[in-house]
């Protein structure tokens, strides 16, 4: 069973994506530690795309988000109709400096590559198809969601 | 979010309640603004959900602000799952991270 969302290139869809995401983990019982990874990996990618992608402003431009369980796996799929852009090619973020040369932002990709298990990026056609897979249920959670002391 | 601001002592708190995702980091932004200008400034994180790299940026203008101000700018009581964002963005040892809001007011940093 797959959800679709779909979206404007305007900032303050990411709410109501975020709403809708949290409808979702209600639906699928989702711990607050996946729930939380999903709406931050989402959130981001989907910024990326109304402000980098598309562009705030000019003509409306849709884009879609869409969730489906598979296995023990949620799979996300954000598919815009953007110029041709791969976010995974981004440069590294260095996160070994010190607070004085640290930049204040460009986290955002870092933290998506980060909290899902895998992101794949296609191109599609005219789309731009990112590809998020993260675990139902951690192999490292415990019972109340967090972590397993290790 | 909900924000609300308390002094305890020489210390501001301030309360968060919800997600420090990009509308709350707006609202985080504003509440912040006038608080930047030296002094203690001390969030409990304790009802915080998740970070996202707008509630980042945030706390990063906070931090920066305040260490050029002889500030102090303290994190206080975030769950397990939140402090593994802050690790993720590596950012767990730059941010000046307590178990209790209690301990900072006590005069514990």
């Amino acid at each position: 069973m797959t959800q679709t969302l779909q979206l404007k290139n305007d900032r303050r869809e990411v709410e109501g994506l975020s709403q809708w995401l949290d409808r979702f983990a209600d639906q699928q019982d989702l711990s607050p530690r996946v729930r939380g990874n999903l709406q931050v990996a989402l959130e981001e990618v989907a910024l990326n795309v109304i402000v980098h992608g598309y562009g705030e402003g000019g003509a409306t431009r849709h884009f879609t988000v869409s969730l489906t369980l598979e296995g023990d796996y949620v799979r996300a799929e954000v598919s815009d109709e953007a110029v041709a852009f791969d976010p995974l090619t981004r440069a590294e973020v260095d996160t070994t400096l010190p607070l004085e040369k640290r930049p204040i932002g460009g986290l955002g990709i870092h933290l998506v590559k980060n909290l899902m298990d895998s992101v794949d990026y296609e191109r599609r056609g005219t789309r731009n198809v990112l590809t998020l897979r993260c675990r139902r249920k951690p192999a490292d959670e415990t019972e109340g969601g967090g972590y397993a002391v290790t | 979010m909900q924000i609300t601001k308390s002094e305890q002592g020489s210390w501001v708190v301030l309360t968060l309640v919800g997600k420090l995702d990009n509308t709350g980091a707006a609202e985080l932004e504003a509440a912040l603004l006038p608080l930047l200008t030296g002094g203690s400034v001390v969030l409990d994180f304790t009802e915080i959900e998740y970070v996202a790299s707008s509630g980042f940026r945030a706390l990063m203008v906070g931090l920066k602000q305040q260490t050029a101000n002889q500030g102090r700018f303290v994190l206080a009581a975030m769950s397990e799952p939140v402090r593994r964002f802050f690790d993720i963005a590596g950012l767990g040892r730059v941010f000046k991270i307590v178990n209790t809001v209690q301990s900072v007011v006590d005069g514990g940093v």
